[in-house]
């Protein structure tokens, strides 16, 4: 092998071990931070079909300026309102029942 | 004499068998649970991984309506009632509040996210009882999660009240 070739496939090699290395770290990063638990991008966790609408609702948001009347504050609260009740329909989330025995099959036998 | 003597020795006897009582352990699993354990191991396990998928989703639900509420109504309002100058300390408490309980919310979330990850991985063909005992930590994890569910939840319906009371004051 010429001295060109050797010096090729150092380079090659520790382009190789510095990528492994380095996409470790960010894993393992990923992973320790918990940011992991968070992301619905992984294999396994994506959205279902029927969740991702296409609706084209317009956003509301509260200005941070303006003067403040009671007409103001009757627009944000029936807005507001629509986010807490969507809110409040999830009666009990991360309930117990979930994890319960029963609901694992890990109960006694009457 | 000899009878206070003995129900004092028994009060004492009482006491160390309380105290015996309480050092055994609570989480102990019958015979039946730890055979049910082991010939369910796999459905177990299924069960766990449809539940850490259905609880992402909820998760994720629940977190836009968190940041929603908190970005596009918590902290305008508040801005423009310190532009305004109009009192606000109630409201900007429940900003506090309401910001403080997201992150502790996100932070038991992903406490209780690695247990059940664990729990998912964790042999329990080859160790019942450990795995049982790891199972009720994660329960204790996840009420921990319900717990910061529901106090956002209350934040939510306290933000509504105070802002009835300050238009009724305008």
């Amino acid at each position: 092998m010429t001295t060109g070739g050797r010096n090729l496939t150092i380079l090659g090699t520790m382009a190789v071990v510095i990528a492994v290395a380095t996409t470790s770290v960010s894993l393992a990063v990923y992973h320790n931070s918990g940011d992991i638990y968070l992301d619905r991008s992984r294999p396994g966790f994506l959205p279902d079909e029927e969740e991702i609408s296409e609706d084209e609702e317009e956003d509301y948001e509260f200005s941070k300026t303006g003067v403040i009347t009671k007409e103001v504050l009757e627009d944000y609260l029936e807005n507001l309102e629509v986010e807490v009740k969507a809110l409040d329909s999830y009666s009990d989330p991360f309930g117990a029942e979930a994890l319960s025995d029963e609901k694992l099959g890990i109960l006694e036998e009457m | 004499m000899k009878k206070k003597a003995m129900s004092s020795h028994y009060i004492i006897l009482m006491l160390i068998l309380q105290v015996f009582g309480a050092a055994t352990p609570v989480n102990a699993i019958s015979e039946t649970q730890k055979n049910a354990i082991y010939d369910r191991c796999e459905i177990i396990h299924d069960n766990l991984r449809d539940l850490q998928r259905s609880d992402s989703r909820v998760r994720v639900y629940l977190g836009r309506y968190y940041e929603t509420i908190l970005s596009k109504f918590i902290m305008p309002l508040n801005v423009r009632l310190v532009e305004n100058n109009l009192p606000g300390t109630g409201l900007i408490n429940n900003q506090n509040d309401f910001n403080v309980t997201r992150a502790d919310f996100v932070n038991s979330y992903i406490d209780y996210q690695k247990g059940l990850e664990d729990l998912t991985l964790f042999d329990c063909k080859a160790e019942p009882e450990k795995f049982y005992e790891k199972l009720v930590e994660v329960r204790t994890k996840r009420a921990k999660v319900a717990e910061k569910a529901a106090k956002l939840k209350k934040l939510a319906g306290v933000q509504v009240k105070l802002v009835q009371e300050l238009e009724a004051s305008l």
